[in-house]
């Protein structure tokens, strides 16, 4: 794609993306709602709590936390905007690590006990999956040739037949990100009043507003990278498809299960994830993937 | 209306304390949550936190020692916020209000803009508050 | 002028140094010691400035003569003061495996060297030999040590103060300290330029002896052990070195230049193949990795600029820069891909180990010997990418922890603890020291940093090696996601406060100790901006000079490898942005929440005060989390060593075969 088509469609991306976000995040609680045998909020419920919040009067715990919340937000954009450059793929997830970084930052740096505690299991949240993010980039680029999101768009056939085991491994990172249970150690999205919003308790206002944008930005990034597995197989479209249908199964793994600890969650990631990628990676180096 | 009033009013996240009630109207609460009556379609959502919450739903007569906490939530809420005074211990100490550790009704403490009376309020007489304090939203800020 | 250059890199602060032991006078100390910084400074510079590379260099014939009677005299030194300690303290294991390796690397090069040339010292042409990865070594010394030695002049000054305060001061001990500070920068110098043998094991021996006599500096009991500690396994390095010699004059390249022998290559010489490894072990035992990390972390009981200077940008660096230099010769070998394996255990072993520190210094030691690792991990993957990965990671960690262990010694000298614990909320109480602090974590950490970078371009050169990626791959995405937790862990204990209105108060600035951590944080952010012409600038040439292809096109200021491209000046512009919004925000003074949530229960005057039973008023108490029982010493150590000794026999089975 040339050069001026890729800078209107990051533009787009970032325009557009957030409506995407939110509206995923209301269908999110409609469907669950649903599942409870209940009715559940409008699909645009998001919107109008996002709107709510910015209309908040200020309210910080320290400047540290002002600061982070951009940053992160900030640098949740860049990831996006990489991600419709179609740059280096490694690059991108180093990024968007920083601005999740920034989002544990912002909650340690006030002295709360939720908050406090929020932040360190943020961080342990996040040693849980990374390796398996990063790793996951390896064999997409030793199939196509190089790190680039490019590269996956020059490849000509879909990545899913040879690298399922990544993909599988990347779904327990979604799940971990997106904060489902069993996965919602540090601060759910929903109201768990065991560990009072974790890692956003002594945020209000327009700066939770800030991190719920940011959420919504990583949501629909994160499910733009599993759609990309899917990129230049027959019937383009589903990629969407098969991003949408891994969101749904988050859906209904986080309705079926409850909160675990986190040393199960990062043996699980570690064993399950990690083995899964690494086997991955040698059958693709040995030829036979 | 514009549209900020709209999304305050489509979207009120609950803070709920008990100031010193005898838990019927906490379990009148809870079952509103519950999805028999299902307060989520009307965006209602129950944070733990003041620093998410609009609403402070406050059961319960206030006394000596619940005055400092009931402040401390109610300052720790950014605005623009609601009180809601849920049961008739909470509007004016109900059958306690003569008691000697007990100040009164909540609004002794923070400044209440509804008041639920009832012994236990019903839920929906509670979703109906929650309603009424939203239309004192279009007021905020004049 | 070439001459006159490498003249004062290698012997002035030599010179300068044995001055400065005789000299009492504080005032006059400093002047000398200064003197010395900007000599190195300057000198450097223009060396860097002179353009014509590489430079070979010949001193007359007397110098090969005083560096042959020297390293004798350094080995029967060491000896000495392993037996005197003996006599003194009893025996220790570190005492005796001390005389045991100074006997068995003295005695082979003494007879080695007697029966290859009786009557006069073994020559070799060129005696040095400067290429960019030289100069790259040339700089951080001279650079970040001078500035180091500068720091040390106030911070010795505060620390024997403090000891005289605790009533456990005798005499001033700084002479000799600067003495082995000073001559450890020459030793340095020469180390790097080195390209005969013989004088690249004097220098090496030299930085062994200021290693020593810098760790015993308090001494202490724990201190001398320690000292001790590092002298034997930098020893082994020692007796690598003497029989890596023998073995190369007996194989068929019969040479110890190192430049000849590295062109020669394993590959067309097999006999080549064990003495590099020796050599590589020589490099590992400097570089402290498992299972020599004791010394390096025994090593932080000494007084934070020699923790600085040795045991993060500078000494340890002289082990990696050996490996990175000998990498060209055993490109393709096995050798290579189990290096490669070897660097990246190091690293997730060592990130896991820094999780269960809470004192600083060890974090920051565990650290460095993790970023090592990744470097050996780099001159082992040996592609043209690895090692531009492994240059820049060299010269940004340099740069990066140096500035963190300084930024520790300051802290240390105003809360007088080096406990992670006990910097909660220091950028409040110092918010100029606390700020740096959290900056220069930052840019060991995060991208778009050097640090990251190099990790970054580390990572996409692993994937290129056939079937063993899979394993150094994990090994290293691993210990990147545990640097990640140790690292935030600490800014977060350090900008953990309670809420308070208002701005903090500046502290007043002490020139010796915030002049100096403002410029290596600086350099730190501005060379991490500019990663392109310091790439073009010293990078490139110094893969051209060892036969590489480039790594990178820079067409835009971007880093554009053949399979990946990184673009670190626009994510500066983007968090600079930022930055300057948020600070519009913080302008429009949003209204600074009196309390934690703390249930409603804050005490109303206190802002991390709780009324708990009774209410009895409580301090909110808050720290970091440490899991010892999974990750501390005790537990890992008992796998850590045999590990590695396991790693290192393979290695040489390896080789052997």
């Amino acid at each position: 794609m040339s050069t001026a088509w890729l800078v209107i469609s990051a533009v787009i991306a970032v325009i557009v993306a957030p409506f995407i976000g939110g509206l995923l995040a209301g269908i999110d609680r409609k469907l669950t709602a649903r599942m409870q045998g209940r009715i559940g909020p409008p699909i645009i419920q998001p919107f109008y709590d996002i709107i709510k919040l910015f209309g908040k009067k200020p309210m910080v715990a320290g400047n540290a936390q002002l600061v982070f919340a951009h940053v992160y937000l900030a640098l949740i954009i860049t990831a996006v905007v990489l991600f419709a450059l179609q740059q280096d793929l490694l690059m991108l997830l180093f990024i968007l690590s920083f601005g999740t970084l920034c989002l544990a930052l912002g909650a340690l740096s006030v002295k709360s006990p939720y908050s406090q505690f929020g932040g360190h299991r943020q961080l342990l949240q996040f040693l849980a999956y990374e390796p398996i993010l990063l790793l996951a980039v390896i064999p997409i680029a030793l199939k196509t040739g190089a790190f680039p999101i490019a590269s996956i768009f020059g490849h000509g056939q879909a990545l899913l037949p040879s690298l399922w085991l990544t993909f599988i491994a990347l779904l327990i990172v979604l799940a971990i990100v997106m904060r489902k249970s069993p996965f919602d150690i540090a601060g759910s999205e929903h109201a768990h009043q065991e560990i009072v919003s974790g890692v956003i308790t002594e945020y209000s206002g327009p700066y939770l507003a800030i991190i719920e944008l940011g959420h919504w930005y990583e949501l629909v990034l994160l499910l733009a990278i599993l759609g990309l597995f899917w990129v230049g197989g027959n019937l383009w479209w589903l990629s969407i498809v098969i991003a949408l249908a891994s969101w749904f199964i988050m859906l209904i793994i986080d309705n079926i299960n409850a909160r675990l600890t986190w040393s199960w969650m990062v043996k699980f990631a570690w064993g399950v994830g990690i083995s899964l990628v690494a086997l991955n990676i040698l059958l693709v180096k040995l030829g036979w993937m | 209306m514009g549209i900020l009033t709209t999304a305050r009013r489509k979207s009120p996240w609950l803070l709920h304390f008990d100031c010193g009630s005898c838990n019927g109207c906490d379990i009148e609460i809870l079952a509103a949550l519950t999805p028999l009556y299902d307060v989520e379609r009307f965006g209602i959502v129950n944070m733990g936190n003041p620093k998410h919450a609009d609403i402070l739903l406050v059961t319960g007569p206030a006394n000596h020692r619940n005055q400092r906490v009931l402040r401390n939530l109610y300052e720790q809420m950014p605005d623009p916020k609601l009180v809601i005074a849920v049961g008739t211990c909470g509007c004016t100490g109900g059958v306690f209000h003569n008691c000697p550790n007990i100040l009164g009704g909540v609004d002794k403490i923070i400044p209440v803009d509804i008041y639920v009376p009832g012994c236990a309020v019903r839920p929906e007489a509670i979703i109906d508050a929650i309603v009424l304090a939203l239309g004192k939203l279009k007021d905020y800020g004049k | 002028m070439i001459d006159a250059l490498v003249g004062l890199l290698i012997l002035f602060p030599i010179i300068t140094g044995s001055i400065c032991l005789a000299v009492k006078n504080y005032k006059l100390r400093a002047s000398i010691i200064i003197l010395t910084a900007a000599v190195l400074i300057i000198s450097c510079l223009l060396f860097l400035g002179q353009g014509s590379f590489p430079v070979e260099y010949s001193p007359a014939p007397v110098w090969d003569w005083i560096i042959l009677v020297c390293e004798h005299v350094l080995t029967a030194y060491f000896l000495l003061v392993a037996i005197r300690d003996l006599a003194r303290r009893g025996i220790s294991r570190h005492n005796v495996l001390t005389i045991a390796f100074a006997l068995a690397s003295g005695i082979p090069m003494a007879i080695f060297e007697f029966s290859h040339a009786p009557y006069a010292p073994l020559v070799v042409a060129p005696t040095l030999f400067v290429d960019h990865l030289s100069v790259v070594m040339c700089l951080i010394i001279s650079i970040i040590g001078s500035l180091t030695c500068i720091y040390a002049i106030r911070y010795m000054k505060d620390h024997e103060e403090h000891l005289m305060r605790l009533g456990e001061f005798k005499v001033t001990k700084q002479p000799r300290f600067f003495f082995f500070m000073l001559i450890f920068l020459g030793a340095m110098n020469g180390l790097v330029f080195a390209n005969s043998l013989l004088w690249l094991v004097f220098f090496w021996d030299m930085t062994a002896l200021c290693c020593w006599g810098l760790i015993r500096h308090d001494e202490t009991d724990i201190a001398i052990t320690n000292a001790f500690r590092a002298l034997w396994m930098c020893l082994i390095g020692a007796v690598g070195f003497a029989l890596a010699i023998i073995l190369f004059c007996n194989s068929p390249v019969n040479s110890i230049s190192l430049r000849e022998l590295v062109n020669s290559g394993a590959v067309a010489y097999p006999a080549l193949l064990l003495p590099f490894a020796l050599l590589c072990l020589a490099g590992f035992t400097k570089a402290a990795q498992v299972p020599f990390q004791s010394w390096l972390v025994g090593a932080m009981v000494a007084p934070t600029p020699v923790s600085a200077l040795l045991h993060s940008s500078t000494m340890v660096n002289a082990g990696v820069y050996l490996l990175l230099r000998i990498a060209p010769a055993f490109r393709g070998t096995s050798l290579s891909t189990f290096i490669a394996v070897y660097g990246a255990m190091v690293f997730l072993v060592t990130s896991l180990l820094a999780i269960s520190q809470s004192e600083s210094k060890k974090v920051l030691a565990y650290s460095t010997i993790g970023n090592l690792g990744l470097i050996i991990l780099c001159a082992g993957v040996n592609t043209p990418l690895s090692l531009t990965a492994g240059i820049m990671l060299l010269i940004f960690h340099a740069i990066s922890k140096g500035l963190l262990f300084l930024c520790a010694g300051t802290i240390e000298h105003y809360i007088w603890s080096r406990n992670i614990e006990d910097m909660e909320g220091i950028v409040r109480k110092l918010p100029i020291l606390g700020g740096i602090t959290v900056v220069g974590v930052l840019s060991m950490l995060v991208a778009p940093f050097g640090v990251l970078v190099s990790k970054w371009g580390a990572m996409e050169a692993a994937s290129e090696i056939g079937v063993w990626s899979t394993l150094v791959l994990i090994l290293v995405m691993i210990g990147s996601g545990a640097t990640t937790v140790f690292w935030a862990k600490w800014v977060g204990r350090l900008l953990c406060h309670a809420p308070v209105a208002g701005g903090a108060k500046r502290e007043p600035m002490i020139p010796f100790y915030h002049g100096i951590l403002l410029i290596l944080i600086t350099f730190a952010v501005v060379f991490s901006i500019l990663i392109v012409p310091v790439y073009n600038g010293i990078i490139a040439p110094s893969l051209a000079e060892a036969g590489y292809v480039a790594a990178f096109t820079t067409n835009n200021w971007f880093l554009k490898s053949s399979i990946g491209i990184f673009a670190a000046w626009p994510i500066f512009v983007v968090i600079a942005l930022a930055l300057v919004i948020a600070s519009f925000a913080a302008k429009a003074r949003p209204e600074t929440s009196r309390a934690a949530y703390m249930c409603g229960e804050n005490v109303e005057i206190g802002a991390d005060e709780f009324l708990a039973v009774g209410d009895e008023r409580t301090q909110l108490k808050t720290g970091g989390f440490y899991v010892e029982n999974i990750l501390g010493e005790k537990k890992l150590n008992r796998f850590i060593e045999p590990i590695g000794i396991a790693f290192l026999i393979v290695l040489f089975v390896l080789v052997t075969l």
